[in-house]
Formats: C-alpha cells, sequence, structure tokens
C-alpha cells in the first residue's frame, strides 16, 4: 500500500530524531514530538479550510519532501559572488538548504550585548539561551507548517539583543537553495529576541543557485520586542518559479516597542507568507508593508493578523500587488481588536494592479472590533494601469512598453522608498527590472 | 451658459505670422472626409482640413462639437474609431502610424484636461520624451547635466516654478500649472504640428499671456498650430491665419480672425447647438 507523505513525514521523524539538534534535551523532545503528532493528526490543510480558501497547496500536500538534515557544506566564494548579493554595510550570515555555513565566521563579531549564531550551533552548546522562547508563540496545531518545522527544526538564526543594545548594520540572513534532484524541504528557524530599548534590523533573502530546482522552503521566525525595543524586518524572495515557499513569522510586542516589516515577494512559484503580530502592551506600534509581483503562473498569497490586545497600539498596514500574465494573488488582512483594546488606530489597505486579463487578485481585508474607542479603515483596490495616462506618455513619444513599466514603476516605487538601506533599495530594483523586462520580452514573442 | 467678458489689455502684436506662410509649399497636415465614431457614435461626419508650414489654424465650436476628438484622433487615440477618411502628415498616412510614432515624428497635442500621473517625476519624464524624439532621429540622448540646463532654459519662457519638475507629473497641480507644463513639453520637444486643445480655458489674462508668449516663441515657418479654442480671447494674442468653425461634425464655415470676433458677438448661429456653446 501506498504512504502518504504525512506518514512519511512520521517515519523519517522516527528515524532522525536521535540525529535532530539538541536530542537529550528533554523540552525540546517534548515540543517535536506534540509537533510530528500535530501533523500525524491534522494533515495538510485543504481549501475548504476558510484560512486556505484561495491557495490551493495540494502540489505539496502531495508530496513527500525530503527534510535536510546535518551541516551544511561549504559555499564557495566564487558560487557566492556569482549571486550578486552586496553585503556593504551589513551583517551577513549564509545558509545553506537552511543550514548555516561559517563563511564569515572570522571575520565578524557583533558589537557588545548582541549575539549573532546559528541556532544549531545554540541548541548544542547553550539551549537555555533560547529555551524560554523557542515556539512559545508557536503553539502546535494552529499551523501544519510551524508544526513541520519545529518537528525537524534543524538549523537557522538566534539573534539576541540585551538592553539598550544597538546594531546599525542590518542583519541579513541569506537562505540559499541549491541545486537537488530530490525534492527537499529546508526548514530555518529564526528566533530573534530584542531587549528593553534595544534596536535592529533583520533581513531575509531567498534565493535559488538552480533555476529548475523543486524545492519547499518552509521557514518560521518568531520574534520577541520588550519595552521600547524597535526592529526592522524585512523579507526579500526571490526564489525560482518551480519551488514552493511558506514564510511564517509570529511577533510579540510589548510596550511602546515598534516593529516595521516589509516583504518583497517576486520569486517562487507558489508562495504564502503568514506574518502574525500580536500587540500585548499600551502604545506598542506596527507597520506592515508589502509588495508582491506574480507573474507566469505564480501565485503569492499574502496572509497578515495584528492582534490589538491592549489600549493605544497602532498598526499600520500597506500591501501592493502587481499581477501580470496568469500570475494570482491573495491578500487576507486581519485586524483583530479585543474589547481591552481602546484608542486602537488601525489601518489598513491593499491595491493592485493587474497587467493581463488571465491575471487575478483575490483581496480580504477584516476588521473585527471589539472595543468601542477606536479609530480604524480597511480597504483594498483591483485595477489596471490607467489607459489614459499609457496615453498621455506615447504622446511624447515614450513607447507603450516603455509607458507601461514607467507606470508600474510609480506604482511600485512607494514601497522601494520605504527600504531604508539603500544597497537593498539598488537591489531591489534591479530585481524589479529584470522582473519587468523578461514579462516584456515575452510580450513581445507572443 | 454666458460668456463673461473679462476686461483685459491688448498687447501689441508683432504681425509677422503671414511672413511665415509660403503657399506653394506642400501642406503639413491633410484631413480628408474624416469621419469618427466615439462609442458608436458619429461625431465627426466628413471633415476636411489642410494646413500649410507655417500656419496657425483656429478650431472653434460648440460643447461636444468633436473638437476634442479632432484633436485626438490626430495624437493617435485609439478609442476613438476613425470609420473613413485619410489623414497625411508631411507626406505620411498619419492613421497608419502608432502614437508614439506620431510624437516622434513631429505631432504634439496639448490635452484639454492634462492627466496626473502619480508617481512619475515630470522632469524623468520629460527627459524620457525628449530622448525618445532624439534616438529616433539619429541624435546622442542628452545626459542629466545637458538636459538640466535645457530645461532651465526652456522653463524660463513659461515661467514655471522650477519646483514643479521636481513633482509628479500634474499631480496637485493648478489648471494653469499643468497648462505650463503641457507648453513646457511642446517648448522641449519641438514639434511641426502643435495641436492646442483650449489651453487658453481656466486661465486668467496673465497666465494666458505667458501662455501665449510661449506659443508665438514657438511660431515658424516650419511649423504648424491647431489652435482648438472656445473663446477669440487668446486669438488677440495669437492671431491666426484661419479660423474655422466645427460644428455638427464638420468644418462649416471658415474665415480669418474676423470671423472669431463674428462668433463672438453672435454666437455661432445654429439654433439646434447654440443652446451648449
Ligand atoms: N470617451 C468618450 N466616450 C463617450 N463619448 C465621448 C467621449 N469623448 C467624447 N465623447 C462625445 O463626443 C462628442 C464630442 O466630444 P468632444 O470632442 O470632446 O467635443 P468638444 O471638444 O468639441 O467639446 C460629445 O458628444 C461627447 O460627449
Ligand atoms: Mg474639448
Amino acid at each position: 500500500m501506498m504512504t502518504t507523505p504525512v506518514e512519511q513525514y512520521v517515519s523519517e521523524f522516527a528515524n532522525v530524531k536521535a540525529n535532530l539538534p539538541g536530542p537529550a534535551l528533554p523540552w525540546l523532545d517534548i515540543i517535536r514530538k506534540q509537533a510530528i503528532r500535530s501533523i500525524d493528526r491534522n494533515g495538510f490543510p485543504h481549501r475548504r479550510h476558510e484560512e486556505w480558501k484561495y491557495t490551493d497547496i495540494s502540489s505539496i500536500a502531495d508530496t513527500f519532501f525530503q527534510p535536510v538534515q546535518g551541516t551544511a557544506p561549504t559555499l564557495l566564494w566564487k558560487e557566492l559572488n556569482a549571486l550578486g548579493l552586496d553585503f556593504t554595510d551589513s551583517y551577513p550570515m549564509i545558509f545553506l538548504d537552511g543550514r548555516y555555513t561559517p563563511l564569515f565566521s572570522d571575520s565578524l563579531k557583533p558589537p557588545d550585548g548582541i549575539s549573532i549564531e546559528s541556532l544549531q550551533h545554540v541548541l548544542t552548546v547553550n539551549p537555555e539561551s533560547v529555551k524560554k522562547h523557542l515556539t512559545r508563540f508557536s503553539e502546535t496545531g494552529s499551523n501544519v507548517f510551524t508544526d513541520l518545522n519545529t518537528a525537524f527544526m534543524n538549523d537557522g538564526s538566534f539573534i539576541y539583543l540585551s538592553k539598550n543594545a544597538k546594531m546599525t548594520q542590518p542583519i541579513q540572513l541569506v537562505f540559499v537553495s541549491t541545486s537537488q534532484k530530490e525534492p527537499v524541504v529546508s526548514q530555518p528557524r529564526n528566533l530573534v529576541i530584542l531587549a528593553e530599548g534595544a534596536k535592529a534590523s533583520v533581513v531575509q533573502r531567498f534565493i535559488s543557485l538552480n533555476q529548475n530546482s523543486d524545492y519547499l522552503t518552509n521557514v518560521v521566525t518568531e520574534i520577541f520586542l520588550d519595552q521600547h525595543a524597535q526592529l526592522e524586518h524585512l523579507v526579500i524572495q526571490e526564489e525560482n518559479f518551480s519551488t514552493s515557499h511558506i514564510n511564517t513569522i509570529r511577533v510579540q510586542q510589548n510596550k511602546q516597542s515598534h516593529f516595521a516589516s516589509q516583504v518583497f515577494t517576486f520569486g517562487g512559484g507558489l508562495t504564502r507568507n503568514n506574518l502574525d503580530i500580536e500587540l500585548n502592551a499600551e502604545e506598542a506600534e506596527c507597520s506592515l508593508d508589502g509588495l508582491f509581483m506574480a507573474n507566469g503562473d505564480q501565485h503569492i498569497d499574502n496572509h497578515t493578523r495584528v492582534d490589538h490586545k491592549k489600549p493605544s497600539c497602532t498598526s499600520r498596514e500597506l500591501y501592493k500587488g502587481v499581477l501580470d500574465s496568469n500570475g494570482r494573488g491573495v491578500f487576507n488582512g486581519k485586524v483583530y481588536v479585543h474589547p481591552d483594546a481602546q484608542q486602537t488606530k488601525a489601518f489598513q489597505k491593499n491595491t493592485n494592479l493587474l497587467l493581463s486579463k488571465n491575471a487575478e487578485m483575490d483581496t480580504k481585508p477584516q476588521l473585527e472590533i471589539y472595543a468601542d474607542d477606536v479609530s480604524c479603515s480597511h480597504g483594498a483596490t483591483v485595477g489596471q494601469l490607467d489607459e489614459k495616462a499609457v496615453f498621455y506618455l506615447r504622446s511624447r513619444g515614450l513607447d507603450e512598453t516603455k509607458a507601461r513599466d514607467l507606470l508600474i514603476y510609480s506604482f511600485v516605487e512607494e514601497m522601494i522608498q520605504k527600504v531604508r538601506f539603500e544597497q537593498l533599495r539598488d537591489q531591489l530594483r534591479n530585481t524589479l527590472n529584470v522582473k519587468l523586462s523578461a514579462t516584456d520580452e515575452r510580450k513581445e514573442i507572443n | 451658459m454666458k460668456i463673461k467678458k473679462t476686461p483685459f489689455k491688448l498687447r501689441p502684436i508683432v504681425n509677422s505670422e503671414r511672413r511665415h506662410v509660403n503657399n506653394n509649399r506642400k501642406p503639413m497636415l491633410e484631413i480628408q472626409n474624416l469621419h469618427v465614431n466615439v462609442e458608436d457614435k458619429k461625431i465627426l461626419d466628413g471633415l476636411n482640413l489642410t494646413i500649410k508650414p507655417g500656419e496657425v489654424h483656429a478650431i472653434m465650436g460648440p460643447n461636444g462639437s468633436g473638437k476634442s476628438t479632432l484633436a485626438n484622433v490626430l495624437a493617435g487615440r485609439e478609442t476613438y474609431q476613425v470609420t473613413h477618411g485619410k489623414i497625411q502628415f508631411g507626406g505620411q498616412d498619419l492613421l497608419e502610424m502608432s502614437t508614439e510614432l506620431r510624437s516622434r515624428e513631429g505631432v504634439f497635442l496639448a490635452f484639454q484636461n492634462p492627466i496626473e500621473i502619480p508617481g512619475v517625476n515630470n522632469m524623468v519624464f520629460l527627459k524620457a520624451a525628449l530622448n525618445a524624439k532624439r534616438s529616433h532621429q539619429g541624435l546622442e540622448e542628452l545626459d542629466a547635466a545637458d538636459f538640466l540646463k535645457l530645461i532651465r532654459q526652456k522653463i524660463k519662457t513659461v515661467k514655471m516654478d522650477e519646483g514643479l519638475l521636481h513633482r509628479s507629473v500634474n499631480e496637485g497641480f493648478s489648471g494653469g500649472e499643468k497648462k505650463r507644463n503641457e507648453i513646457l513639453q511642446m517648448a522641449i520637444l519641438e514639434p511641426k504640428l502643435a495641436i492646442l486643445d483650449e489651453t487658453d480655458s481656466g486661465l486668467d489674462v496673465d497666465a494666458l499671456q505667458i501662455v501665449s508668449e510661449g506659443i508665438n516663441s514657438l511660431r515658424s515657418p516650419d511649423r504648424s498650430i491647431i489652435l482648438v479654442t472656445h473663446y477669440q480671447r487668446i486669438l488677440n494674442y495669437v492671431v491666426p491665419d484661419y479660423v474655422h468653425i466645427l460644428a455638427k461634425g464638420k468644418i462649416i464655415r471658415s474665415g480669418d480672425k474676423a470671423l472669431a470676433l463674428e462668433i463672438e458677438e453672435k454666437g455661432y448661429g445654429l439654433n439646434d447647438l447654440s443652446q451648449s456653446a
């Protein structure tokens, strides 16, 4: 009889669990076992599930992706250089299929009060430092992908800033997927803790070494911000179009902390980004910005949720989508204002540009308010390029492609402007250029 | 609607335009029996018009008579369907040319209502427009420094605030600023055929004078201008060689500047259409 992928994950877990990091840690053992049991019990969600209504993950559910284990081979400098990454003024950490590769280890050392480590290393030498927070915000059973990550958790990053510590350079976590013949799942796990008054920027980048490999990235990040802490968090995803990508970020914010998220999705065949933020104390603030561009047969789903649990917190959200060819986009943004959360300010907006008649966008902004003294707004639009504007530009001599590209840039540039780091803005513009010109060329052929 | 006659000072006009006209030259623009539909509604119904290099033609007519339709057809707007007729531009079949090609070959439409384009920087746009034309002509593209020099010089002629160059195209511009921005674009692109669609509407006297000076400074033996207007007011500043009345989809009368004055006095004399004028 055929075994299902879920059964395969369960038996794979039994086979490898002794080799996973921290096998002698009873607390971790319990968490892993709970997670695998939850997968066994729940399986993968069907589209009947409200949270997965517009995103069909049967291609993931029907395949057993071999979880990547062990430590990473060393990446050659020339391979890394070929990726054209710019690490100027940043603190890089490179991961191969989710495993840390100590490429820069000797030359870099974070300032006092800050530790930036591989999770595997921490689980091996100093597990007490992560025990309190790891998986605390990822209760089993709520998300099968998070459970899968928890069960097989192997490596990732651990970033800790002690009281008032400040990291001025962005910490760049670069997740490189190498080419693989068999379907594999790389599951980086990140834990970011900022103590009171600490300040940092973290960038997650996802790229493929090989343009045709078929793999799953299932990354989970947990973030804790104590009072007055400030974190800027960027995700830039440029994986190849035959991959699937699940990115889950969960954030807990204490009093007067500030979290600014920017999520850029350009790559991946099937992408689901989950961003959950809990504003747990007064005057915490968060801003959620997103830009996604789907062409070819790409499917990009952004799910966000902000829980206003205490009074006087502010959340602001703007997601922009550009959908071309057969691209599909989903936006589901929920703002939940709990009864206690008086004087909440919550603004949410999703605007989308459809560039082809086969492109599709499903957008569902949701506000649930159980407090009475609040200021909230939300809205979504799906539109096309303004043909009058295209004509205006063409009437001044710009060819049609250039006119359209200029208008698309004008739509997305707002999001790029929000990125504080010049080298990242430049890289984003490059990616955008490549993506737009690929689309333009295809149009010329057709 | 009653037209309020604002008193204004007549500036002396150097009546040099006649000098430009050379009647032996080939037409710049030749429109023959033009029929145009908008959403299956007939707007132009057999329009003829010939314009020679150096000439200025004013086109007047009641609201809704099809003046903007004509202007947009000349610029190549695809929502207007040409069902019949021919348009020759400098000997080329204009209707066969794309909008951008028309522009690069020297057709310029100053829009009645210039659109706002948020996020597209005015300067970036102007430079892209000029360089599109230059590369079409086989000229080297201007770099940022040279372009800046040029635009600083041109912007003076329309007395436009330099700050507007650094804003998004027309976004939040006042009516007058939008019109000046159109004239600035014209000054930079130096077209052969300029079609100015009610560029005078909504301008106060000072702005009207500035815009008119901008237009006059572009008059030359090699450039033709179509001035679409409602009021003869601008014709005191930009003196036309011919005045045409467009109504019922055709040019129903042609004459010189005196015709514009007559219309101002007596109206279009079209019982069925004069209500809307
Ligand atoms: N985009 C359009 N869609 C539908 N009708 C239009 C459109 N543009 C113009 N029309 C109609 O065509 C006629 C001529 O309009 P227009 O050329 O703008 O006149 P004018 O510029 O002389 O005032 C009017 O009846 C107007 O309602
Ligand atoms: Mg009009």
